[in-house]
């Protein structure tokens, strides 16, 4: 019997400010879906000790909402394994975002088997705002990409 | 003679908590002024929470900051608490203890390992000492989560915490989710033996002729534990007032340089006490309260009960997250959930005093509230304001003793310097800039 890699996804935001949350709902979505080998976690605070939340043997994605650049909703894939973040030098505590912890997982030893950063650009992030529309479609449309993934791993598994 | 000026900036000082700017001016050998500049504008939390209701400060506080929540939510509770009489005990009690377990442990780690060792390492961020200690910065990595985990089983999210109001909680924890933490607390404290055994080989600065030497350091003290929520506030000066009178005493003042109120006891700026709080505090009032587990674990590691290197509080905050990570243990090992999860707290016309020990300091509140239950008087007073007298008296007695470091070194130095005091002035500044005016 061949056993698929767990598939985890990461969600990263504050659920209350407006489209911050888009990580987060993401991955409530996909809990919903109750999908198979897939496991969803939610950092609403400090992601430094993300790279204790995977194994080596593990597939993950992150979801995080990107900064307003004009295109509300668009979606950015970058495969982390094979790109270097941006060096986020001297830490403090306002800087530890997703590229600081992946850098560090990579300082570490730590990369799990697939490591992909999804972000949303998002529009509004003030206090008690909902998701915008076009990150709402935009959060729609990750999940059934995750979604889908999972179900061809699966597929492919049963194949086999 | 020569006069010779040297500007020397350090644009963007990382590894605080917060950003601010710092200017020393040497002539002729004498370090004539230091200034440690904050200059953000007030955040004004003590004025929205006048005119807003009593029960309101435990989870408006807690968003002052995002890495000691616990320490404002503790504050304000206990001062409001103490106007209505209410003094919560028993399984209420322990699981606050348990709280600030979480915090301290989250908080202290994050300093000594990402923002304080580079320091003592000669690197410049904890991602460098990852590469060079991977295992160790592991553990460290599930230090902070178990701390965090803490605060999301009992705090209901590992920031800002939900789930606590006055009186005690919204909801309990059973005993079998606070028992899913027990793993991870066991890791925990071999994680925090071997962090504490690793900055234990630090080479150690000093400040000689220090003045802050014979500064009066201030904490809160309990009559069996080492401190948290409760106790009277001492100092080694002899200092032994409970909270209220404590906070009768302290008189804030302005500097022109600062928009954080700077804090002395006993009187304004030139007749008051300069005083400290944080960890050489803590250990220095209370280390005599510490298990002896810990305390072996000091006397191995070569520390006195009276430390007053400021470069060594790192180690103190080490043992801090040893004791806090066998306070949890032994709180969820005899824990049984209260009948309720909170009293009732009800609106009483007064005046309420609270302070807590935040990771770097004392934090104190005071609340004025009518009949109604409306507040009609705040006042927050956090450890790092209290701190700056001591950190620019530091900074100047350094620089005095160091004047033969290049600029370049002194600088950096000079923020290891802050940095000892783990100042949390998130709230309140931008960024460090360093300068310093030569003139010989």
């Amino acid at each position: 019997m061949v056993t698929a890699s767990r598939l985890v996804v990461i969600g990263v935001g504050n659920r209350d400010r407006g489209d911050d949350a888009v990580g987060p709902i993401v991955c409530d979505r996909l809990s919903e879906l109750n999908l198979p080998g897939v496991e969803t976690i939610v950092f609403e605070g400090s992601v430094l000790d993300l790279p204790i939340h995977w194994s080596a043997s593990d597939r993950v994605v992150i979801v995080d909402a990107a900064e307003p650049a004009g295109e509300p909703g668009r979606i950015s894939t970058v495969d982390a394994l094979s790109t270097r973040l941006v060096a986020p030098g001297p830490l403090s505590t306002h800087t530890i975002d997703v590229s600081a912890a992946v850098e560090l997982a990579r300082a570490l030893d730590r990369l799990p088997t697939e490591l992909s950063i999804i972000g949303i650009e998002g529009a509004e992030f003030e206090f008690g705002a909902a998701l915008t529309p076009a990150v709402q479609g935009a959060a729609n449309q990750v999940t059934t990409i995750v979604g889908q993934r999972r179900s061809r791993d699966a597929e492919r598994i049963i194949e086999l | 003679m020569t006069h010779k000026t040297l500007n020397l900036h350090v644009p963007t000082l990382t590894r605080v908590e917060g950003e601010g700017a710092m200017h020393v001016t040497v002539e002729d050998g004498e370090v004539t002024d230091v200034k440690l500049e904050i200059y953000e504008p007030p955040r004004m939390f003590e004025a929205f929470l006048r005119g807003r209701g009593y029960a309101e400060p435990v989870d408006i506080t807690a968003r002052i900051c995002g890495i000691c929540p616990v320490a404002y939510q503790m504050s304000a509770a206990h001062a409001i608490e103490s106007i209505a009489g209410v003094h919560p005990g028993g399984a209420i009690r322990e699981l606050r203890r348990l709280l600030y377990c979480g915090e301290w442990i989250e908080s202290h780690v994050l300093h000594m390992a990402f923002l304080h060792a580079p320091d003592f390492v000669g690197v410049d961020s904890g991602i460098e000492i990852a590469q060079l200690h991977p295992e160790l910065m592991t553990e460290v990595l599930h230090l902070k989560k178990t701390g965090n985990r803490i605060m999301e089983v009992v705090g209901g999210r590992p920031i800002h915490p939900v789930n606590v109001r006055l009186g005690g909680f919204y909801r309990a924890p059973t005993r079998a989710e606070l028992e899913t933490l027990s793993p991870d607390l066991e890791r925990a404290h071999a994680g925090a033996l071997a962090l504490l055994k690793w900055v234990a080989t630090f080479d150690y600065p000093s400040i000689p002729n220090r003045l802050a030497d014979n500064t009066e350091y201030v904490s809160l003290r309990h009559e069996s534990e080492y401190p948290f929520n409760e106790g009277r506030m001492v100092s080694n000066l002899g200092l032994d007032l409970d909270v209220a009178t404590f906070g009768e005493q302290i008189r804030e003042y302005h500097v022109a340089h600062s928009t954080a109120l700077h804090a002395t006891l006993g009187g304004d700026n030139g007749t008051g006490r300069r005083y400290q709080t944080g960890p050489l505090a803590r250990w220095m009032n209370s280390a005599d309260l510490v298990p002896s587990s810990v305390r072996a674990v000091a006397d191995e590691l070569g520390v006195a009960e009276v430390e007053t290197n400021p470069f060594r509080s790192i180690l103190i905050r080490g043992l801090e997250v040893l004791w806090a990570i066998e306070e949890a243990q032994r709180i969820i090992a005899t824990y049984r959930p209260p009948a309720r999860p909170a009293l009732e707290v009800p609106a009483v016309a007064g005046i309420g005093h609270g302070c807590t020990e935040a990771p770097r300091g004392t934090l104190y509140h005071r609340y004025e509230i009518d009949a109604s239950g409306t507040i009609t008087d705040a006042v927050i007073i956090p450890p790092t304001s209290q701190n700056q007298d001591a950190i620019e008296t530091d900074l100047r007695d350094f620089v005095a003793s160091h004047l033969d470091l290049d600029d370049h070194t002194l600088g950096h130095r000079c923020e290891q310097v802050i940095r000892n005091y783990d100042p949390c002035i998130s709230c309140a500044t931008h960024f460090l800039r360093f300068s310093i005016d030569r003139r010989d």
